[in-house]
């Protein structure tokens, strides 16, 4: 039948299933059978451009749209204010409204096995991601697992996303199934909403010791590791100095209480590898809360299973992707390598809370 | 399929305190402080020699200059327990300071700091950017070290041979409450050269669990 049709077909509408390619109707099929085996009261599987998707709500409102295929979360946006309709997106996400239009930013996993290299040279990372589970209590607690596998079946990978009224979490369990040991490296990078640059700031990171350092690299990642090593270009507000980061892999103790987030900055917390030989050393804090002066508003992330914590402040960069400021920061484990021995298994997890209301 | 019990307690809205009796032979056996095996996975090893209950290895130490190691256990403002994973992680000694509230998924949230003898608990605590003071932590919500407010107050889980006994000070204040609370401004930890382990729990009247003896 697709011969018959004429060549420059236009673009398929999934609204309209029997003009569209094969394709778009299997995704059709699949929404409708997810919905059928893990839909349940406050998860509702949906599609978002021809790609498959879920959204979670609980009972105060709060809501978290996550794309399956990639793993990525679009949006969360829980309940801040006790007015009627007092949601506020916390996620940053730019693009993923058409097809074929792939969405950067929102929150997302990135794992790589550095003792395997894909076929471009890179270490392979984990991104074909497809719904294993779900769960809900029907009032507070709501839950998906995905699970995505690596290509010789060695490494059995899940990710659960969770959602609560007041925090949302997503947990990343890693099965060694091989019989080698694996060495990953892995982030769990948020890029969370500021109103604007200069009212943006951390709290909850003095005492700890950071380097400048790139990011991991991902397919959502707003800022590539280059732009974000990048210095700013100079103007007025490099003459005052905020958070410069130094040149080099110099460790410096974070001294300030809050730290401000105008410029740009692109660093990991973390103990330096070399202390982490010793037989005790100091542990990068567990949680930290961002604030944001315009709206007031607090979100506090917490820091499980992982050793490092990643921020990075795009400074005036940040006017190229649109209106508004955003950080991407998150815990991670990029200085060293994590092993997973063979029948082993590693948990880590992060949890994004708030107590504005 | 085992996803995350949500029948269990620590989903429903049951106040934290009945729910959570964190079982000690976790958190008790203090080993030397061996900080990178009490976490799952562990790069590189650490050479430890020994094995349990001591509080001191002159082999391990005799390199270092003298230092105490703390673990201190903190308290989270957030109420529930949270289900994170599919089970709830194994959990993680920590040997020094620790903080009385559980992170989300019930392991104890600790933060592990070294430190010299011979000060007082409340300035090694301060000086490292651990929370002593909870929501007393102001300008004029404490007495700053005076030993007559009373909000100073910690839990000490392990490690109060090296501390100095409770002064009259703290008998008063802390008249009501069990032996093992003290005031970190009025406890002194040690001398100069002392060594050892100390587990501390941070803000005892807000902890979750109990730590059995």
């Amino acid at each position: 039948m697709a011969s018959l049709l004429p060549v420059h077909l236009p673009k398929p509408n999934p609204r309209f299933p029997i003009r569209t390619s094969s394709a778009a109707t299997t995704t059709t099929t699949t929404t409708e059978s997810l919905q059928e085996r893990f839909g349940r009261k406050g998860i509702k599987f949906t599609e978002a451009g021809e790609v498959p998707s879920v959204e979670l709500t609980v009972r105060n409102g709060s809501s978290l749209h996550l794309r399956i295929p990639d793993g990525l979360i679009t949006s969360y946006k829980p309940k801040v204010y006790w007015k009627e309709d007092g949601f506020e997106e916390v996620l940053y996400t730019i693009g993923g409204g058409g097809p074929g239009d792939f969405p950067r930013g929102g929150l997302g996993l990135v794992l790589h096995d550095l003792s395997k290299t894909a076929a471009g040279g890179s270490p392979w990372g984990a991104s074909e991601w497809i719904v294993k589970d779900a769960d809900s209590d029907s009032f507070d607690a709501v839950q998906v697992e995905l699970s995505c596998s690596n290509g010789d079946g060695s490494l059995d990978i899940t990710y659960v996303v969770s959602l609560y009224p007041l925090s949302m979490a997503t947990a990343v369990v890693v099965k060694n199934k091989g019989k080698k040991p694996v060495e990953l490296s892995s982030a769990m990078l948020s890029h969370l909403k500021f109103k604007n640059q200069r009212g943006s700031a951390i709290h909850g990171l003095r005492g700890c010791s950071y380097c400048a350092y790139p990011p991991p690299s991902s397919t959502f990642g707003l800022l590539s590791p280059a732009e974000a090593m990048q210095p700013e270009p100079p103007n007025w507000l490099s003459l005052l100095s905020f958070s410069e980061d130094k040149k080099g892999k110099d460790w410096t103790v974070e001294d300030d209480l809050y730290t401000i987030l105008r410029g740009k900055l692109s660093r990991v917390y973390a103990a330096p590898p070399a202390e982490r030989s010793k037989r005790i050393y100091n542990t990068p804090p567990s949680k930290y809360t961002t604030i944001d002066q315009r709206t007031g508003l607090g979100f506090r992330v917490i820091r499980m299973g992982y050793d490092d914590i990643y921020l990075c402040a795009p400074g005036s960069l940040s006017q190229r992707y649109g209106k508004g400021y955003f950080i991407c920061t998150g815990p991670a484990s990029m200085l060293v390598p994590v092993v997973v021995n063979p029948g082993g298994e590693w948990r880590a997890a992060q949890v994004i809370e708030h107590d504005n209301l | 399929m085992g996803l995350l019990q949500f029948n269990s307690p620590g989903i429903s809205s049951i106040p934290i305190t009945s729910s959570f009796n964190y079982n000690s032979k976790s958190l008790r056996p203090l080993h030397l402080p061996n900080q990178v095996s009490l976490e799952r996975r562990k790069l590189f090893a650490i050479s430890t020699n020994t094995t349990s209950g001591g509080s001191e290895s002159t082999d391990v130490a005799s390199e270092e200059p003298a230092s105490i190691d703390f673990a201190f256990v903190n308290v989270r403002s957030v109420p529930k327990s949270l289900p994170i994973f599919l089970c709830s992680t194994s959990c993680r000694r920590c040997a020094l300071l620790l903080q009385s509230k559980l992170l989300p998924d019930g392991t104890p949230d600790v933060q592990y700091r070294s430190a010299c003898g011979g000060q007082k608990l409340r300035d090694i605590m301060l000086d490292n950017n651990i929370d002593l003071y909870g929501p007393y932590d102001g300008p004029l919500l404490n007495c700053s070290g005076g030993g007559t407010c009373g909000t100073c107050i910690v839990e000490v889980v392990e490690g109060k041979e090296i501390l100095s006994l409770r002064t009259d000070k703290e008998k008063e204040l802390l008249k009501k409450k069990p032996k093992t609370w003290r005031l970190a401004c009025q406890t002194m930890v040690g001398n100069k050269d002392s060594r050892g382990q100390i587990i501390i729990q941070q803000l005892p009247e807000w902890k979750v669990h109990e730590w059995e003896k």
